[in-house]
């Protein structure tokens, strides 16, 4: 279709000339593209082996010198040398504007980098985040020591990757823009690019990185927040020999970069939830569901505008196909209507969700860890004094 | 017997498990099956393409992957090169002043009285579009702007295509990476 339209440019105003030497018209030169010499295929079975290496690695192992040479890897071949675009976080805008978008093509490849590490997350929790991530790995090594923020702000904090995943998902499924493609904090180092004030983002949050391990896992990350509820199904997350050989020496506790490791709580409760702090929650719910629908609906306002349909009808003169362009307007006003108060809705059912998790009062007796925030890295393994003799 | 349960439950956890995988995957195939997929590229419409030059500042790559393509086929080999010389040109030779291209990356060749061969060096282009524009204008649209997909990185939203005013950058199909007017080739 395209290349039967292309002629019409070309216009033969000077006639091919006879030459009297024998000089043959060379070819146009076209250099093909870069990526196509290495089938793409071969990206989520190179995902697949990592991800199984990780997994051997944590789980048998048991090995942070092992896992940290993987991560090095994982950062040097994901990261410098893909330029870190074998990215699953990315994915996720092309996996939600597919399914807004009949037309946008996918690749089955595409499709899998999505899928590999969530199934992944059901059987062994969230080793992607260990070592397969090359922005997880790239923190992991730019970490120096690991100070804790006050515990309130850090249960804010950690509802950031719940929205950053819905605006990403909303911007993305109304083909507005890949915000977490042009937001990335990370990919300008392994590109070596930086955008306009780019590099200055960058150099903060690798300073707070220094200070406090995986800010953008803990705090960002939108696909972490995918595999922290896919985690839910996984059947145990990394068994320190916790029962007897204990001493509450806290080492592992301290160095936890998510906080995922849960102290005992000697202190006896009668239930296993707060009601008292429930029955405020239940109270407050509809509230936050009344907030999230007119947050959503303001947004709506501001993300209409930037409709090129809604555009192009607001810039258009008076002619015949005024009404068309009006039609196209009002459904695309309707469409980005609906999609904005579904994500009001999603970001206050985040809220309530987080807050009746906090009702919940843990009676643990050893340390135990959070498989929704063990993040895999087997720094643990590496300072508990029990588990020294153990290694391999 | 507290290890028999204990095998039962993990057993079937495992099959619980097994089948949600299961689930996901056909999901992520049925997404897949129901549409034409093809590996992507971005490419330059020629016919939407008004030559503005906004590629050479936009793309983030510097220079930028847009590159100027010459179509040997379609050119007319002619002495005075509309898309070489400047309009007011002082002199028919290869001073400054006189050349349309800005970092001199038209290279001239004589071939036959009165015709010349012009290359295009891809290392010096910086895809300004003022040889295509002047070409197109005055001579057989021979030099037309494309992007060197052997420097383009693919980037998931593209800068230059976001920006450009006429929307003449598309995503084409992989396996034919370049629109050029194919009957001259």
């Amino acid at each position: 279709m395209i290349i039967n339209n292309i002629i019409n440019i070309a216009e033969f105003r000077f006639p091919k000339p006879d030459f009297s030497t024998n000089y043959e018209i060379p070819p146009t030169p076209l250099p093909s593209p870069e990526f196509m010499n290495v089938p793409e295929i071969y990206n989520p079975i190179i995902l697949c082996i990592i991800l199984a290496l990780t997994a051997f690695i944590f789980y048998k192992l048991r090995s942070r010198k092992i896992q940290i040479f993987l991560i090095f890897l994982v950062v040097i071949v994901f990261g410098f040398i893909k330029n870190g675009c074998l990215c699953s976080i990315g994915s996720i805008q092309t996996i939600s504007l597919a399914i807004a978008d009949k037309t946008y093509p996918v690749t089955i490849s595409q499709i899998l980098i999505f899928l590999i590490p969530i199934i992944a997350a059901i059987f062994w929790g969230r080793i992607f985040c260990g070592a397969a991530c090359p922005i997880g790995g790239i923190q992991d090594i730019l970490n120096y020591k690991n100070f804790r923020i006050p515990k309130p702000l850090h249960e804010l904090l950690t509802l950031g990757p719940f929205f950053c995943l819905g605006f990403a998902v909303l911007y993305a499924a109304l083909n507005i823009d890949f915000i977490i493609c042009s937001h990335d904090p990370y990919v300008g180092i392994f590109r070596m690019t930086f955008a306009k004030g780019a590099f200055i983002a960058t150099l903060i949050i690798i300073l707070i990185g220094l200070v406090n391990a995986r800010p953008y896992c803990k705090y960002m990350c939108p696909y972490g927040a995918i595999l922290k509820v896919f985690s839910i199904f996984s059947s145990k997350p990394a068994d320190i020999p916790i029962d007897k050989d204990c001493i509450n020496c806290d080492f592992c506790k301290d160095v936890c970069p998510t906080n995922a490791i849960i102290p005992p709580n000697t202190k006896f409760e009668k239930h296993n939830i707060s009601i008292n702090r429930l029955k405020i929650c239940l109270a407050i719910s509809p509230g936050i569901i009344a907030i999230g629908l007119i947050f959503g609906l303001h947004i709506g306002k501001g993300l209409i505008l930037k409709n090129p349909d809604v555009i192009l009808f607001n810039n258009a003169l008076p002619n015949n196909n005024i009404q068309i362009l009006m039609n196209n307007a009002i459904n695309a006003e309707k469409k980005i209507k609906i999609a904005t108060m579904i994500f009001g809705l999603y970001l206050a059912a985040v809220i309530i969700i987080k807050l009746i998790s906090l009702c919940k009062v843990r009676q643990n007796t050893t340390y135990i860890i959070d498989k929704l925030n063990c993040v895999c890295c087997s720094r643990c393994y590496k300072l508990c004094p029990k588990n020294q003799t153990k290694k391999v | 017997m507290m290890n028999q349960n204990n095998n039962t439950i993990s057993r079937r956890n495992f099959f619980r498990k097994l089948i949600g995988s299961i689930i996901l995957l056909c999901s992520g195939v049925l997404l897949w099956k129901k549409r034409e997929t093809y590996q992507t590229v971005w490419q330059i419409d020629p016919n939407k393409c008004q030559n503005c030059g906004d590629c050479a500042v936009n793309c983030v790559m510097t220079p930028s992957a847009v590159k100027c393509f010459h179509l040997y086929a379609t050119c007319g080999f002619c002495d005075f090169c509309s898309g070489y010389y400047q309009n007011n040109y002082i002199e028919r030779n290869s001073a400054a002043e006189n050349l349309r291209c800005p970092t001199n990356a038209i290279k001239r060749q004589f071939i036959d009285d009165p015709y010349f061969e012009y290359k295009i060096d891809q290392n010096l282009c910086i895809g300004c579009g003022r040889c295509a524009e002047a070409c197109q204008a005055f001579g057989n649209g021979s030099l037309i702007l494309q992007i060197n997909q052997d420097i383009c990185k693919q980037c998931n939203v593209c800068n230059i295509a976001t920006l450009c005013k006429y929307d003449a950058i598309i995503k084409i199909d992989a396996k034919s990476p370049y629109l050029l007017p194919e009957k001259y080739l």
